[in-house]
C-alpha cells in the first residue's frame, strides 16, 4: 500500500511445499500460498497424517502451524498415533506447531464462534498454515446449507487477509462430492480401492485454481515415512511432453553374432522386447547387454522382479559373465523387489527416477508379467509401458525388457498385451526347440524398427564360456514352434548352422 | 471518533474486514453499496471509508464523487479498493488504494495511515 499508487503484491503462485515429493509433483511445487484446500476422504484415509506430514515439513522450513481439530478424540491420542511417524518432530509442539481443539467452541457457539476463533488464533500464533481437522461437524452443526458456505467462504476470507494457507480435512459426510465442497482453491481426494484381495490407496487433485496440477488418479502409501504419493508416469510423461532424441547410436549386446545380426546393436533411445520362454535366456541376455553398456562406461540398471542381485550374480559367474567388477565400478545396478504388491505407480516412480536422476543409459526390465500383475486396471499396463518407451525415447536410454511366450511348444504363440507396437520397437524372440533327443536354444532377431537386420534364425547357447550365438540355420523349419521340422519335413537334427564343438 | 464505514458488495470480505477491524479496536460500520454507503454517511460521519471501486447500485467511483461534492463528507479520508487493473481507478480522488487481494498488514497501514490507532478504551 502507497499512497495514491495501489500496492504491489506477491505473486499468488507463490507455494507452500507439503514435503511429499509425489504430492508436491502433482501439485508443480506445492499448495498455492493463502490458498484454501479441502482434503476429502473417508475415515481411515490417510488425511490426518497427511495435513500433520505437511505441517510439520512447513514448520521445519521455518513456517508455523496451527492444526484445529472438531473432532471429540483427544490430542493426544493422535499425537500418541503420530509419534512413531518420522516427520513427528515433539520438539516443535507448542512453539511453532500448535495444536488446539475447538470442538466445545463449536457446539457452544456454532459456525460464528468457529470463525472468531479461527481468526484470533491464527492471527495470535501468527499461523501460516492452518488446518481444520473435522470440517463435517461443522457441517453437521450448520443450521442450512448457506450457513455453511458462509462459513467456508469466511474461512477463505480470513486466512487470505492473513496469509494463511488453510487445509480443510473433512469426510463430506460420507455423501460425496457437494457444492460446498467446490468453493475452496482446490480439492485433494483420497481413498481407498480393493481389487480382489488388494486394497490400494489413490488420490486425485479434484481441483486446483491459479496452477496446472496432474489430474487422475495416483496411487500413495502410508509407512512410518509418512504419505508417500506416486504420480501416474503417464501423466508425467503426457504433460511434460516427450521429444525424440537422436538414434543414431547403436548398443551392442557384446555377442559378436547378434550385434551382427542386429547390424550393430540396438538404437539408443529404442525398447526392445526379449519374448521368450522360461528358460530361454531372456534374463543373461539382457544383463550381457547391461555388462556390455558398463564396459563402455555407460550406466546400466538391472530392475529385477524374480533374482535378488547375489542370485543374478551367481547365476552370470556360471556363464562366465563376473558383473562384480562392473558393480564396483559404479556402471552397472541391480535391484529386486519382489513381484508381491507392488503399485505400479511405486514402480513407475522408481524407473523415471532411475531414467531422470541417475542418468541410466541402459534399463533392464525383467519382466514385463510381474509389472502386469501390479496394474489393478489391467487395461493401463499398455499405457504405462507406452509412457515408459517414450521417456526412454526423449532421452535416449535404451530399454530392454523381457516377456514370457506362455506357450513352450507350439504353433500358436501370443503377445503378452494387445498392439505391442506401441510398447517395443524391436523384438528378440528366443525359443527352446526340441531337436532330436534334447532341448536347444533358438534366437531370431523378429523386428527391428528402422533398420535392416538378419532375418535367419541361429541356435543360441549358453554355457559355462559364455553366450554364442550360432550360423544362420539353412534347412530347418518351424523351429520357432518349438517343435521343428528339417527340410523335405521329416523331422530330424539339423545340422547345417549349428554351433560346432558341443561334444556330441 | 466516528465508525470505519466499509463498503463492498461480496458479503463475506466486510465481515471479514470488520471483525478484524473490530480486533484492532475500532468501531465499524458496513454498507453493501455505494447507495447504502451514502445513506448511512446522511446519518452519522464515518471517521475513514473503506471502499469497494466495483459495486452494483451504485459504484465506488460515484460514491467518490458524490461525497467530494458534498462539503460535510468531502475531507472523509476515504481508502478504495479494488481488484481490477489500477489504471481504470488509480485516478480517483481517493486518500490510499489498496489492490485487491490483500492482507490484514496493508489493512491496517492503510486505516492507521488515514486516521491513526484505534481510540483507547
Amino acid at each position: 500500500m502507497t499512497e495514491n499508487k495501489p500496492s504491489n503484491k506477491p505473486s499468488n503462485a507463490e507455494r507452500l511445499a507439503t514435503g511429499i515429493s509425489g504430492l508436491d509433483t502433482l501439485l508443480h511445487g506445492g499448495f498455492v500460498k493463502s490458498a484454501v484446500y479441502m482434503v476429502l476422504g473417508m475415515p481411515g484415509a490417510g488425511k490426518t497424517i497427511l495435513a500433520n506430514q505437511v505441517c510439520f515439513h512447513h514448520v521445519s522450513r521455518g513456517g508455523r502451524a496451527l492444526y484445529v481439530t472438531l473432532l471429540a478424540e483427544s490430542h493426544t491420542r493422535m499425537i500418541s498415533n503420530l509419534r512413531p511417524m518420522e516427520f513427528f518432530d515433539s520438539s516443535r509442539i507448542s512453539d511453532s506447531m500448535m495444536y488446539l481443539s475447538a470442538y466445545s467452541v463449536l457446539e457452544e457457539g456454532g459456525l460464528e464462534a468457529l470463525l472468531e476463533l479461527l481468526r484470533k488464533e491464527v492471527k495470535a500464533h501468527k499461523a501460516t498454515l492452518l488446518v481444520l481437522d473435522g470440517l463435517v461437524a461443522a457441517e453437521e452443526m450448520a443450521p442450512t446449507q448457506l450457513a455453511f458456505k458462509r462459513f467456508i467462504h469466511g474461512v477463505q476470507v480470513t486466512t487470505a487477509m492473513v496469509n494463511c494457507t488453510a487445509l480443510l480435512l473433512t469426510t463430506g459426510s460420507g455423501q460425496g462430492l457437494k457444492t460446498e465442497h467446490t468453493m475452496v482453491d482446490g480439492l485433494v481426494v483420497m481413498r481407498e480401492r480393493t481389487s480382489g484381495v488388494r486394497t490400494t490407496r489413490e488420490l486425485s487433485v479434484r481441483k486446483f485454481r491459479g496452477s496446472g496440477h496432474y489430474r487422475g488418479q495416483h496411487s500413495f502409501d502410508i509407512s512410518s515415512r509418512g504419505i508417500a504419493v506416486y504420480p501416474r508416469i503417464e501423466a508425467l510423461i503426457e504433460q511434460q511432453g516427450a521429444q525424440d532424441m537422436p538414434t543414431d547410436g547403436r548398443k551392442g549386446f557384446g555377442i559378436k553374432r547378434l550385434d551382427e545380426m542386429l547390424d550393430g546393436g540396438l538404437f539408443q533411445g529404442s525398447s526392445t522386447m526379449l519374448f521368450g520362454t522360461s528358460g530361454s535366456g531372456k534374463t543373461l541376455l539382457g544383463l550381457h547387454f547391461l555388462a556390455e553398456g558398463a564396459r563402455n562406461k555407460e550406466l546400466g540398471h538391472y530392475f529385477a522382479f524374480y533374482d535378488t542381485p547375489k542370485r543374478v550374480c551367481e547365476q552370470t559367474a556360471g556363464v562366465g559373465l563376473h558383473l562384480e567388477p562392473l558393480l564396483k565400478k559404479g556402471y552397472l545396478e541391480l535391484s529386486f523387489r519382489p513381484p508381491l504388491e507392488s503399485s505400479l505407480d511405486a514402480l513407475g516412480l522408481e524407473l523415471i527416477t532411475l531414467i531422470r536422476e541417475r542418468g541410466v543409459r541402459r534399463l533392464f526390465l525383467d519382466g514385463f508379467d510381474a509389472l502386469s500383475r501390479a496394474a489393478i486396471h489391467k487395461g493401463r499396463i499398455g499405457r504405462f509401458m507406452a509412457a515408459l518407451v517414450n521417456e526412454c525415447r526423449s532421452r535416449g536410454v535404451a530399454l530392454l525388457f523381457t516377456a514370457e511366450a506362455q506357450t513352450i511348444f507350439g504353433d500358436e504363440l501370443r503377445f503378452p498385451i494387445r498392439g505391442v507396437s506401441m510398447i517395443c520397437e524391436n523384438i528378440l524372440f528366443l525359443r527352446i526347440s526340441e531337436l532330436g533327443s534334447e532341448l536347444r536354444n533358438f534366437i531370431s532377431v523378429m523386428k527391428l524398427r528402422n533398420s535392416g537386420h538378419d532375418h535367419s534364425l541361429r541356435e543360441f547357447r549358453i554355457s559355462r564360456k559364455g553366450l554364442e550365438v550360432g550360423d544362420a540355420l539353412a534347412d530347418a523349419h518351424r523351429v520357432m514352434t518349438g517343435i521343428p521340422l528339417a527340410s523335405g519335413g521329416a523331422q530330424k537334427k539339423p545340422r547345417k548352422g549349428l554351433l560346432r564343438g558341443r561334444g556330441r | 471518533m466516528g465508525p470505519i464505514l466499509i463498503v463492498d458488495d461480496e458479503f463475506g470480505i466486510v465481515e471479514v474486514i470488520r471483525d478484524f477491524l473490530q480486533d484492532e479496536g475500532y468501531r465499524t460500520a458496513i454498507a453493501l453499496n455505494g447507495r447504502q454507503a451514502l445513506d448511512f454517511m446522511a446519518t452519522e460521519r464515518p471517521a475513514l471509508v473503506l471502499l469497494d471501486y466495483m459495486m452494483p447500485v451504485m459504484n465506488g467511483g460515484e460514491v467518490l464523487e458524490l461525497m467530494k461534492r458534498t462539503s460535510e463528507l468531502r475531507d472523509i479520508p476515504v481508502v478504495l479498493m479494488s481488484a481490477s487493473p489500477p489504471k481504470l481507478w488509480q485516478g480517483l480522488p481517493a486518500s490510499l488504494f489498496l489492490l485487491k487481494p490483500f492482507g490484514l498488514d496493508e489493512l491496517i497501514a492503510a486505516v492507521r495511515q488515514g486516521i491513526g490507532g484505534p481510540p483507547r478504551p
